[in-house]
């Protein structure tokens, strides 16, 4: 074990891993942000009233989606997304950068895991308040939006933030890929210098500051949609 | 069809929950004005029928209709039955006669067969109709429930206002306006920006009553409004409804506060196993109940 801070401390470097610190958290957000918006549309596919067709195909298809993106591993469906799907405009027209490329792709991952949540927050609303809802004229949609979803999003928040704090932590697995994200610096520092002891032990140290700062973010999200619950 | 001051009319509705028969067969006229009381013993299906009255609950078989317009309506379930006994007697002749068959039933058999295809064809266009119908009949039927519900992430006055404004029949001004009317009216103004999770029980449910109130409904339904109140709180809630009642609302009951559906109800229905056995005015109900079940039943809870 030895310690070399002077190989990560130097201004290149360092502008270097600030960059690449920068993409994670964007990959991260992006990424997430497209998970809740997947997640969202699959959790109501899930909950529909099965009474048509219609609904039946929507809950089926929502149903394949989460077995298959939650049946397989992240590295290998970043591979196909990036190595199959967007081949060609990718590494061929150069059209498109590896970095929307993770981003669509741990967006995708994240939808099925978020879809869970949601499904799990929309159940957790009380029966009633849906009938209140629709005896008072609304219609499904309009009591989902108005009064299911805002009233779930206070059971859902916990889940979420852990699915925020995994996938920043995931998104190290993007250097496979080929974009330059944190992680994907420090492997490159590890190369270079020939230390192994120095980066990963700093590469841990900001991953968990980083998960530190989200949780006390969270906390205050919190804090503050509970204020209905007031006594 | 029906005489215009019939508001709410029901035919042979059912209700079956799996093959537990909940509702079996009630028809009930209520005029404007009336106000219904319906009482029973638990498990006797008087909640399931409020509900079926603005389609909480879908009925199985029957027909529903409000204010002239059929709400619900599925007589196939009747032909489908028929089929099926008769389909049985039809097996009966054959397995007894060999190859005899009644040409006469035969005959009948085809034509309830086309009579329930053509039935059920014509109800399922219905029910797509019916699906965005309904949910501006359901503005007219104010709903009050056991628990409340009322929404726990909004303000009192959001709550109230939320769905006249979302179905823009108010303006978001013209709605808080009625909403501090109603909440004047009931004393609970300075409850206005509470959440629901401050109020006491009575308070709750009186809030449910004008939230209802604010759509400007012709019929209030309630569903065991006081139920769930701790005894001290009910007589706030009843006198509310009291006073609606007084004003002439159309209102459906069902309760187990006895003194009070006989001051408010202009006609006390008594429900068992899924049916309406005894229908009469508040004082020749109590003072005289002809059913066995009825007398059984007063005797317990007077």
């Amino acid at each position: 074990m030895n310690f070399d801070f002077t190989i990560l401390f130097n201004p290149k470097i360092l502008q270097l891993l600030a960059k690449a610190y920068g993409w994670t958290i964007a990959i991260t957000f992006m990424a997430l942000t497209l998970g809740i918006l997947i997640g969202t549309v699959l959790a109501i596919f899930l909950v529909l009233p099965q009474k048509n067709l219609i609904n039946k195909i929507l809950n089926k298809f929502a149903s394949f989606y989460l077995a298959v993106i939650r049946g397989t591993p992240v590295l290998v469906q970043l591979m196909i997304i990036c190595f199959v799907v967007f081949a060609d405009v990718v590494f061929i027209n150069r059209t498109v950068s590896p970095y929307i490329v993770a981003t669509i792709g741990f967006g995708i991952n994240s939808g099925a895991y978020v879809a869970e949540i949601m499904r799990a927050g929309i159940l957790s609303v009380e029966k009633g308040q849906m009938e209140a809802g629709r005896s008072l004229g609304l219609s499904y949609g309009q009591t989902m939006r108005t009064i299911i979803l805002p009233q779930s999003v206070k059971n859902i928040l916990p889940p979420l933030g852990n699915e925020a704090i995994t996938l920043v932590k995931e998104t190290s697995v993007a250097l496979i890929i080929g974009v330059s994200e944190f992680f994907t610096v420090i492997k490159g520092v590890v190369n270079s210098s020939y230390n192994v002891v120095t980066p990963y032990f700093f590469a841990a140290v900001v991953y968990f500051l980083t998960v530190m700062v989200m949780t006390q973010i969270l906390k205050v999200i919190e804090k503050r949609l509970r204020k209905s619950d007031a006594r | 069809m029906q005489d215009n001051n019939n508001l709410i009319h029901t035919e042979k509705l059912c209700k079956s929950f799996g093959h537990k028969e909940v509702l079996r067969g009630i028809d009930i006229d209520i005029r404007e004005g009336e106000k219904v009381v319906i009482i029973g013993p638990s498990g006797s299906g008087k909640s399931t029928f409020l509900r079926c009255l603005n389609l909480m609950e879908i009925p199985t078989s029957g027909l529903v209709s409000f204010d002239g317009d059929v709400l619900f309506k599925n007589y196939s379930v009747f032909v489908k039955e028929e089929i099926r006994s008769l389909r049985k007697e039809l097996a009966k002749e054959i397995m007894r006669q060999g190859k005899i068959v009644y040409r006469e039933k035969l005959a009948s058999y085809r034509r309830l067969t086309a009579d329930y295809k053509a039935k059920r064809k014509e109800e399922r266009s219905f029910e797509k109709t019916m699906e965005k119908n309904l949910n501006l009949h359901r503005q007219k039927m104010g709903m009050v429930f056991q628990h409340f519900n009322l929404f726990p992430h909004l303000t009192v006055l959001e709550n109230i206002t939320l769905a006249p404004v979302r179905l823009k029949l108010l303006n978001a001004e013209q709605a808080d306006l009625l909403a501090k009317k109603y909440l004047k009216r009931i004393g609970l103004m300075d409850k206005i920006d509470s959440y629901p999770a401050q109020l006491s029980g009575g308070q709750k449910q009186r809030i449910a009553i004008i939230r209802a109130l604010a759509m400007n409904p012709k019929v209030m339904l309630f569903d065991e409004p006081t139920s769930a109140l701790d005894p001290e709180m009910v007589g706030e809630v009843l006198d509310l409804i009291r006073e609606l009642a007084a004003e002439g609302m159309t209102m459906v009951i069902v309760t187990h506060e006895m003194g009070f559906a006989r001051e408010v109800g202009t006609r006390i229905l008594f429900m068992d196993e899924g049916r309406i056995v005894e229908e009469n005015t508040p004082k020749e109900f109590f003072a005289n109940p002809v059913n066995q079940r009825l007398k059984d039943f007063l005797a317990k809870v007077l």
